[in-house]
């Protein structure tokens, strides 16, 4: 393949967002995964709004006997400290999404913004950070997070900061590929000579092409975000008790496996929908941008 | 050369940023050595905390636990264990193989699940089976790790009422067991990453089929599977290895709690424990040598990508 | 309601207990009738009179020895928590105990009912008002390594326990010891600062007395080399993750041990425990009620299950407002309902305790009449409102640890009990190294820092004055936050230092009454000691101590 065609091939559009793309109802058609997963996400983030008033007790209320089955007053029974499960379920996507999103949010703001002034950057700022990022991320995920979370006080608020800080290297590393792609092209040297201030081309240029791997990446983060916090809360390190969150409720559950399946069953599948969810939706939305870009 | 040289210099320099972080990491997590031993029921008097403190060299101003520790670490010694004294380094390497042996079979299940899934997922025209494997795959990788090795170990034995046998032996003093020890462990970790490769084995070969050179494959009459085989796999092979190799991370990560549920005396846990007990050296030593077998798996990595794709070579 | 059966002796290997979870399938009851009947303690709490033991609560399930006891098989068991270190003089922690109790003994045991008997020590004499003690020790007693046991063994052991340089964090328990001293190769004589009934006891115990050869610990690491008198001898030890034990074949308590070996592996995760018994990969492990419930349908296991010395509660810094306050406190345990918290935290394998345990001799006080056992909301009210406080309005933290999950299941009941009173408890949930140092500082800073509310257990003390003196007298080293009280102050230390069993009896009782009343630490309940065992295990005992004392009668049928 000549120069000019694997420039051609490799030129970053104006705009990463789909501008003109013929029909819709085609993509669904061709790609229902995307649909069901923009569906169960939209779904958790429903409920998770509306959880207070869809949810028929508090979430915390020691009201009932312990492991009841379901039955009309507690239509998903109840927990083994005797609170309604239906509600522990609906309050817990909440925590899920402020789970995921805290968690994203960060790795986003340290490792998306690293990877770009690192790309962009280069030289010895592209090295100190790229080293930066790798001893993050040859740390083991599980022991920072103890570490950070043991130091701090114990809280989800803390370790979620802890998932943001040991997710930021994957953001650096994707975001500083087209970065790099871009501070190559010669244009970029034109916009330089014309006086264009850095910021302006970075956000011109660079924020575009970088746009759509990190979505696709954002949303994939944010469902092993959920599945993190529910190997912390495993560890006693996630979540604090009584605040319901499903990666706990499956925690708690598991002195009851046998005895009371329901109790673990239930928040297993709610995790398992919503990370499916953010997946499915993450594969739709990579294939609908950039079938090229590559995910981790 | 020079590029091989160039990146280890900037992998030792990783490796000590590292350990810096692991030290002062591990210090400031609240609680010592001595808590461990004392309990909440024991009583010992300031003296005798002080004088522990100082049998363990915990005493001494932190930079200097930290150039002493460097210092031995460079030596080949890791110091010796909090908790029984033992010396780490021996520890961390009879710990080693189970863990190694636990990633490889994984990494190999993963693959041979993965893979053909993902192969079957691209080339397929069906709209629903393309569909079907992707939930499918996507499933696995939706349950939380510890919860799909509890739920394994239950049906195994209240409905199989199968159980491996407990006392770990290794593959070479009785393999058949050994694999047994291992089919659970393995099963609960390869679920989830067997969906990633999955993924990216369909994306990439998504994108690699739709390539010229495919195309002009086909029309010079070459045989699907060949073309397949040949240029559509080797170059999608690429990302894949890209993702295992990075997938080395969570799986060292979901090694820790999957040793642990499941009794498995493997690096993973030793560092857990570590990390509950105070056990500083334990703790330091471990998480070095994960850092530098990560780091290995990547320098691997990437010398596959120089065999997988020519026009990648580094200046 | 169905009432509780007391443990029955195990017979044809029927299930021990009958302890049935109020579910569903029996109609749903509402969280009054729930709760009421747990209440009904089993009748019969034949208290033991101790010889200076605590006694059992009743005999502990034990094997009805129908066949001849037979020599031979190994022993495959679970252990939940990795031992640590196998030093028998400077480890603080339950688990290190269950691993080198078979291994190590000192010069006297427990018998089954918890009663003080001879084991190195044939027998003794007190002389000097309870103030010197002379053991003859037994003859031709060998150590693993093939040595006989004389009296240096015995001097050399002790002088390291109260060797301040060897920080065992259990020497308190002789304290009060002055010298050892080497009468002749078979005698020993021990001088006390005073007289002490716990001494006895305090070798018993095991957790500061195990008797090595002289020198041992300057010629082997003794936290994974051991070298005892035990039935059993260390054969390895590979940290976190398995012990093995062979038989020691010459034992003086022949024909004892029988099994040829035992092994035990680390397992923390209970499903894993549950699974291996069930399939049969192992013959015993310890399990928790709910572990209990779900192995009912496994062939060829017995539980056995039975009252243990082990006390949960919450400790209380009391320097603080608003928990400075009698009343306050007393206030917060009324608004609890003991059962409940038994019901919720150990699936009901419990009985209501004061602060010495349920069972423990005829020292605890009858949980029938324990105060606290139903809520009593407006009671609770009240009393804050005498207190100053009319409708709560202030927040307490009260912090657990995962690592015990029936703690961390109390405290949220604790809590949200006490939302009924308007009180706001922040539950801080600590990874165990965290929680102990936590509590650490608030007893080294006097309640300054650390924390307010710390939710434990004690586990088994030789003498009752384990349970009261180190946390509640002026003095004691354990005391949250300065506890004092000038009225029992005195009774605390006369109770350690007389002989008389009556007169301890009434002191303890009414020192109990007190603490209840004033409460200083918040009991719950104490624990049943739950067991599984295959049915190819014969002879075993439980031990109201929680430890595995009797292995050594065991054999496999």
């Amino acid at each position: 393949m000549s120069r000019v065609e694997a420039e051609l091939r490799d030129a970053p559009r104006q705009s990463a967002w789909p501008v003109r793309r013929p029909g819709y109802r085609r993509f669904v058609r061709r790609s229902p995964v995307t649909v069901i997963g923009a569906g169960l996400v939209l779904a958790v983030v429903l409920v998770a709004i509306v959880a207070q008033i869809i949810a028929p007790y508090g979430p915390n209320s020691q009201d009932a006997q312990p492991l009841l089955r379901p039955d009309r007053r507690h239509l998903a029974g109840t927990d083994e400290l005797g609170r309604d499960e239906l509600s522990r379920l609906i309050y817990g996507a909440r925590v899920s999404l402020y789970v995921g999103g805290l968690a994203v949010s960060i790795a986003l703001a340290c490792g998306a913004t690293s990877g770009v002034l690192a790309g962009f950057y280069g030289g010895w700022v592209d090295n100190v950070t790229m080293r930066i990022m790798d001893v993050l991320f040859s740390f083991p995920a599980i022991v920072l997070a103890i570490a950070i979370t043991s130091i701090l006080r114990p809280s989800l608020t803390n370790a979620m900061i802890a998932i943001g800080i040991v997710y930021a290297p994957i953001f650096a590393r994707i975001a500083r590929g087209p970065t790099l792609a871009v501070v190559t092209l010669a244009y970029i040297e034109a916009a330089r000579a014309v006086g264009l201030p850095n910021w302006k081309i970075m956000l011109r240029h660079v924020v575009p092409n970088v746009s759509a791997p990190l979505i696709v990446q954002t949303t994939v983060s944010l469902s092993t975000a959920i599945l993190t916090e529910a190997a912390l809360s495993f560890l006693g390190l996630g979540t604090q008790p009584p605040t319901a969150s499903w990666g706990l409720m499956l925690s708690a559950a598991r002195q009851y496996m046998l005895l009371d399946p329901w109790i673990a069953v239930l928040p297993g599948a709610a995790i398992a929908l919503t990370v499916l969810g953010f997946n499915l939706l993450g594969d739709g939305l990579r294939d609908l941008l950039d079938p090229r870009i590559r995910t981790l | 050369m020079r590029y091989l040289v160039r990146r280890l210099l900037w992998t030792l320099a990783a490796l000590l940023g590292v350990s810096l972080l692991i030290f002062v990491l591990v210090r400031l997590i609240p609680g010592t050595i001595i808590e461990v031993i004392t309990g909440t029921e024991g009583q010992l008097s300031p003296q005798q905390r002080l004088d522990l403190l100082r049998s363990f060299g915990l005493d001494r101003p932190l930079p200097v636990q930290y150039a002493l520790w460097l210092w031995n670490m460079l030596q080949g010694n890791l110091g010796w264990s909090f908790r029984t004294s033992q010396p780490v380094a021996g520890l961390l390497v009879s710990r080693l193989p189970i863990t190694v042996e636990l990633a490889v079979l994984t990494v190999i299940c993963v693959t041979l699940i993965g893979l053909p899934l993902g192969v079957a997922a691209s080339i397929t025209r069906s709209v629903r089976l393309k569909t079907f494997v992707q939930i499918i795959g996507l499933v696995g990788l939706s349950v939380p790790n510890f919860w799909a090795g509890i739920v394994l170990i239950i049906v195994a034995s209240f409905a199989f009422h199968w159980f491996p046998a407990l006392i770990f032996v290794t593959p070479w003093q009785d393999l058949p067991v050994n694999l047994e020890q291992m089919s659970l462990p393995v099963l609960s970790l390869a679920l989830g990453l067997a969906a990633v490769v999955l993924r990216m084995t369909r994306s990439s070969m998504l994108e690699v089929l739709g390539q010229d050179y495919v195309r002009v494959a086909q029309a010079k009459g070459l045989s699907h599977s060949i073309v397949l085989l040949r240029h559509a796999l080797r170059n999608a092979l690429i990302p894949i290895v890209t993702v295992l190799g990075l997938q080395m991370g969570t799986l060292l990560g979901g090694v820790v709690i999957t040793e642990q549920i499941f009794g498995l005396p493997g690096l993973g846990w030793t560092l857990l424990n570590g990390v509950y007990q105070r056990d500083y050296p334990v703790v330091q030593g471990a998480v070095m040598l994960f850092a530098v077998l990560f780091v290995l798996t990547n320098l691997f990595v990437d010398l596959t990508y120089t065999y997988l794709d020519p026009r990648i070579r580094y200046q | 309601m169905r009432a509780r059966e007391a443990p029955r002796a195990r017979g044809e290997g029927d299930i021990v207990d009958e302890m049935r979870v109020p579910n569903s399938r029996q109609g749903r009851l509402s969280r009054r009738g729930f709760v009421a009947g747990g209440l009904a303690v089993g009748g019969g709490l034949a208290g033991v009179r101790a010889l200076g033991g605590p006694g059992g609560l009743l005999a502990p399930a034990a094997a009805a020895a129908a066949a001849q006891p037979k020599r031979g098989g190994i022993l495959i068991a679970a252990q939940e928590i990795d031992p640590v270190s196998l030093d028998p003089h400077t480890n603080s922690n339950f688990s290190a105990l269950q691993a080198y109790e078979h291994i190590y003994e000192s010069l006297t045991g427990y018998d089954e009912k918890t009663n003080i008997v001879p084991a190195l020590a044939e027998r003794w004499e007190t002389s000097n008002a309870g103030k010197t003690y002379v053991f003859h020790l037994r003859p031709n007693v060998k150590f693993h390594n093939g040595q006989t046991m004389t009296a240096e063994d015995v001097k050399y052991s002790i002088d390291r326990v109260l060797d301040p340089k060897t920080a065992s964090p259990w020497r308190n328990w002789f304290d009060l010891v002055q010298e050892v001293r080497i009468v002749d190769p078979l005698t020993i004589q021990m001088n006390l600062k005073g007289p002490y009934p716990g001494l006895l006891g305090s070798f018993a115990g095991m957790r500061a007395s195990g008797i090595m050869p002289k020198g041992l610990a300057e010629r082997e690491n003794l936290k994974i080399k051991a070298i005892g008198t035990g039935p059993f001898k260390l054969v390895e030890f590979v940290s976190q993750d398995h012990i093995t034990y062979a038989r020691n074949p010459d034992y003086w308590n022949a024909p004892q041990p029988y099994l040829d070996g035992i092994t035990f592996k680390i397992l923390t995760e209970e499903n894993a425990r549950l699974a291996a018994l069930h399939a049969g990969q192992i013959q015993y492990a310890v399990v928790t009620a709910q572990g209990e419930a779900q192995l009912k349908g496994s062939p060829g296991i017995t539980v056995f299950k039975s009252p243990n010395a082990w006390v949960s509660l919450h400790y209380i810094n009391v320097s603080k407002k608003p928990l400075s306050d009698a009343r306050v406190r007393r206030a917060i345990r009324m608004a609890v309902d003991t059962n409940e918290v038994i019901q919720k935290a150990v699936f009901g394998a419990g009985v209501p305790s004061g602060p010495v345990p349920t069972g423990y001799g005829d020292w605890y006080l009858d949980p029938k009449t324990l105060p606290y056992q139903r809520a009593d909301v407006d009671g609770a009210k009240k009393l804050l409102a005498e207190a100053g406080y009319p409708n709560g309005g202030f927040r307490i933290e009260m912090k657990c640890s995962p690592q015990y999950p029936e703690f961390v299941a109390s405290t949220l009941v604790v809590q949200d009990s006490l939302r009924k009173l308007g009180i706001d408890v922040q539950v801080v949930q600590q990874e165990w190294g965290t929680f102990v140092n936590d509590h650490n500082t608030e007893l080294k800073t006097g309640g300054r820092e650390g924390g307010e509310i710390f939710a434990s257990a004690n586990t088994f003390r030789p003498d009752p004055d384990g349970y009261i003196y180190p946390y509640f007298h002026s003095a004691g080293a354990l005391n949250d936050g300065g506890y004092r009280n000038a009225k029992i102050d005195p009774l605390m230390q006369q109770a350690r230092s007389i002989f008389n069993h009556d007169q301890r009896k009434s002191l303890y009782r009414e020192i109990q009454r007190t603490l209840l009343d004033e409460s200083p630490n918040w009991w719950w309940y104490a624990r049943f000691n739950i067991e599984a065992i295959s049915n190819k295990v014969q002879g075993y005992a439980q031990s109201f101590t929680g430890r595995r004392i009797f292995l050594k009668k065991a054999w496999l049928g």
